[in-house]
């Protein structure tokens, strides 16, 4: 499919390779169809790495944002789903990322980004998180036996809670995984490095092979 | 794998941590340069128990731990503050 937008994904090699078909998605160009998906593998892997989202950090950055309506997570390593569909992580006392609805809309990320300027915000900083990370999704019945090849830490279900954040090594590479569950399907987000987004990807096709692992686009993904 | 435990993210793989060295008192900035080079160069390396930095690398947070280093057996880890254990730093 052709595409106007200028946003691509850091996967956009490996992901041209399977026959992605690209779609328009927030102001970015998303793979919307891989041939052959099965997204009721017992693990899926999407690229959401256009997707918005951004962070803010600082002593202020608590207050800042909720100045500005945002419900913040109590503790550190804890996320809290807000009522426009944006997921807001908290991973250290005053450090936030923020990811966009499942669904593209910017809304809230545009909202707040629009918001700062350095000179109003006091110590709350921005954080630009689109650039610097590639955004994975992996869900699925055998998600969390995948992880167990890849991560230090117990991420099944019945010992990390949906919301919960881990800020680990997953494949050797620092990343942050987020528990989001879809209904009842058990769903992470997986940021890391975005310059060593393609080295994750094929790390993580070779670990989901063995659990019949299936790459999906993102028009499969189930609604929230 | 020998497990740390990060005041900030809980028990995690050694290989996620890198050692930062020794706590120890930070020269005025006017102090003798033989202080200064003392404080960036010297190392105690004595047995017993050392108060050191270390960093969780996943997510960048220093903190600091006790470690008996006959046994390199890490005693304790907090965010930074005065030592747990009456270890000097």
């Amino acid at each position: 499919m052709a595409s106007s937008s200028l946003r691509r994904s850091f996967l956009r090699v490996p992901l041209n390779k399977i026959g992605a078909t690209w779609a328009d998605l927030a102001s970015a160009e998303i793979a919307a169809l891989i041939p052959g998906e099965n997204a009721s593998a017992p693990v899926v892997l999407r690229d959401l790495s256009t997707m918005p989202r951004t962070g803010f950090k600082g002593a202020d950055s608590p207050a800042w944002l909720e100045a500005r309506g945002v419900v913040l997570p109590p503790a550190p390593n804890l996320a809290t789903k807000q009522a426009d569909g944006s997921l807001v992580a908290r991973l250290a006392p005053a450090e936030f990322l923020i990811l966009g609805a499942l669904n593209g809309d910017s809304a809230a990320t545009d909202r707040l980004d629009s918001a700062w300027t350095i000179d109003s915000a006091g110590f709350c900083f921005q954080l630009p998180r689109r650039d610097s990370h590639a955004w994975l999704h992996l869900s699925g019945d055998k998600v969390t036996a995948m992880f167990a090849k890849i991560c230090g830490v117990d991420l099944r279900t019945k010992a990390f809670a949906n919301l919960a954040i881990a800020q680990t090594s997953v494949a050797r590479l620092s990343a942050i995984v987020i528990r989001d569950d879809l209904g009842n399907i058990p769903s992470y987000h997986l940021l890391a490095d975005s310059a060593s987004a393609i080295y994750l990807w094929e790390s993580l096709e070779d670990a989901m092979k063995e659990f019949s692992g299936s790459i999906a686009g993102y028009s499969s993904l189930p609604a929230p | 794998m020998k497990i740390m435990n990060c005041p900030l993210n809980g028990p995690r793989n050694i290989s996620e941590f890198a050692y930062g060295g020794d706590v120890r008192p930070v020269p005025n900035d006017d102090a003798d340069p033989k202080a200064w080079a003392d404080y960036l160069y010297m190392k105690t390396n004595q047995p017993g128990i050392a108060v050191e930095w270390w960093i969780h690398v996943p997510t960048s947070y220093w903190f600091m731990a006790e470690r008996d280093l006959r046994t390199d057996e890490i005693l304790a880890t907090y965010p930074p503050k005065l030592p747990a254990t009456g270890a000097t730093p």
